[in-house]
C-alpha cells in the first residue's frame, strides 16, 4: 500500500531526508534502508494528518495555476489566513507569497 | 495547533515501526538517526507557533531537548541560521539568473518559501474566482509549521 510522498517536502520530511543522506554518505545506513524509512514516514505522516481537526481558511490573489499529472500547483500573492483549532482558539496571519501543492484527495493509491 | 507533539509522534512511529529484520542493521544507527532527525527539526525553527514565542519556544525545546543532547544544539542552531542568512544574501548579489524565471520564491522576511502541501478535495473556478477545498495539509509559513485537517481557499486570478 503506497502513500503520497508529497509530505517529504515538508520540514519534517526534508529533515528526515537530510539525516538519512548524512548517514548513507558515512556508510552507516544503506540506501535500501533509507528508502524503507522514507516509505514508513509517508505512512505515518499521512496517518497523523488524517486525524487532525484544525481548520484553515485563506484568501488571496492567484498569480499562476497549474494542473498536471493530477496535481494542482498554485502561486498566490497577498494571502490572509484564519486558523481555528479544535479547542476553539483562532489565529490570523498574512504573507506576501505562497505556494500550494495539492494531490488528489480522492485517489486510491495502490501498490 | 501544537505541532511538536505530532512531529515527535511521527518520529517515534517511524523509528520504532521500521522492520529491518531482513537487513544487516544496528539499533545504534536507528537511535542515531532519531537524534539527528530531531536535532535538525529543532534547528529549522519550524516548531514556533503564533502565540508568545518566548514561552512556547522554550516549552517546545524542552520537549525535544529531553531526547536530543544539550545546549550545544541551540548554539548550533544560531550558527546555522547565521550562516544561512549570509549565504542567501551572497546568492542574491551575485546571481545572474533572470528575474522573470518564475520570480523569486523567497519572501523578504523569511528565509523559506511559504508552502502548503495538502490533498485537494475540490477545485472550482467561476470566471476569475477560484475556490478550493483542501484536506490533511502541512503549511510552512515564515519558518513556522502549521498542520490542518481541512482548508478552504478563495482566490482571484
Amino acid at each position: 500500500m503506497a502513500y503520497y510522498e508529497l509530505y517529504r517536502r515538508s520540514t519534517l520530511g526534508m529533515t528526515l531526508t537530510d539525516a538519512l543522506d548524512e548517514m548513507v554518505t558515512t556508510g552507516e545506513l544503506t540506501p535500501t534502508i533509507a528508502m524503507k524509512v522514507l516509505a514508513q514516514f509517508d505512512k505515518f505522516m499521512n496517518g497523523a494528518l488524517k486525524s487532525l481537526k484544525t481548520k484553515l481558511s485563506f484568501k488571496g490573489d492567484l498569480e499562476t495555476y497549474r494542473f498536471c499529472d493530477n496535481v494542482w500547483t498554485f502561486m498566490l500573492k497577498n494571502v490572509t489566513f484564519d486558523v481555528s483549532g479544535p479547542g476553539g482558539d483562532k489565529r490570523a496571519a498574512s504573507v506576501d507569497r505562497l505556494k500550494i501543492v495539492a494531490c488528489d484527495g480522492k485517489a486510491v493509491l495502490g501498490v | 495547533m501544537d505541532v511538536a507533539p505530532i512531529y515527535l509522534q511521527v518520529i517515534r512511529n517511524v523509528i520504532e515501526g521500521a522492520d529491518f529484520s531482513t537487513e544487516q542493521f544496528e539499533e545504534a544507527s536507528l537511535t542515531k538517526l532519531a537524534k539527528l532527525w530531531e536535532q535538525k527539526v529543532l534547528e529549522s525553527g519550524s516548531l514556533r507557533s503564533f502565540d508568545s514565542e518566548i514561552k512556547t519556544e522554550s516549552r517546545k525545546r524542552a520537549v525535544f531537548d529531553s531526547h536530543v543532547a544539550t545546549s550545544s544544539v541551540e548554539d548550533t542552531a544560531k550558527t546555522v541560521e547565521g550562516t544561512k542568512g549570509a549565504v542567501r544574501s551572497d546568492e542574491i548579489l551575485s546571481s545572474d539568473t533572470d528575474d522573470a524565471e518564475e520570480g523569486s520564491d523567497y519572501d523578504d522576511d523569511s528565509k523559506c518559501l511559504n508552502l502548503i502541501l495538502a490533498q485537494f478535495e475540490k477545485v472550482a473556478r467561476a470566471k476569475s474566482k477560484w475556490k478550493c477545498v483542501l484536506k490533511e495539509g502541512v503549511m510552512t509559513l515564515e519558518n513556522r509549521d502549521i498542520l490542518f485537517g481541512r482548508g478552504n481557499g478563495e482566490f482571484r486570478w
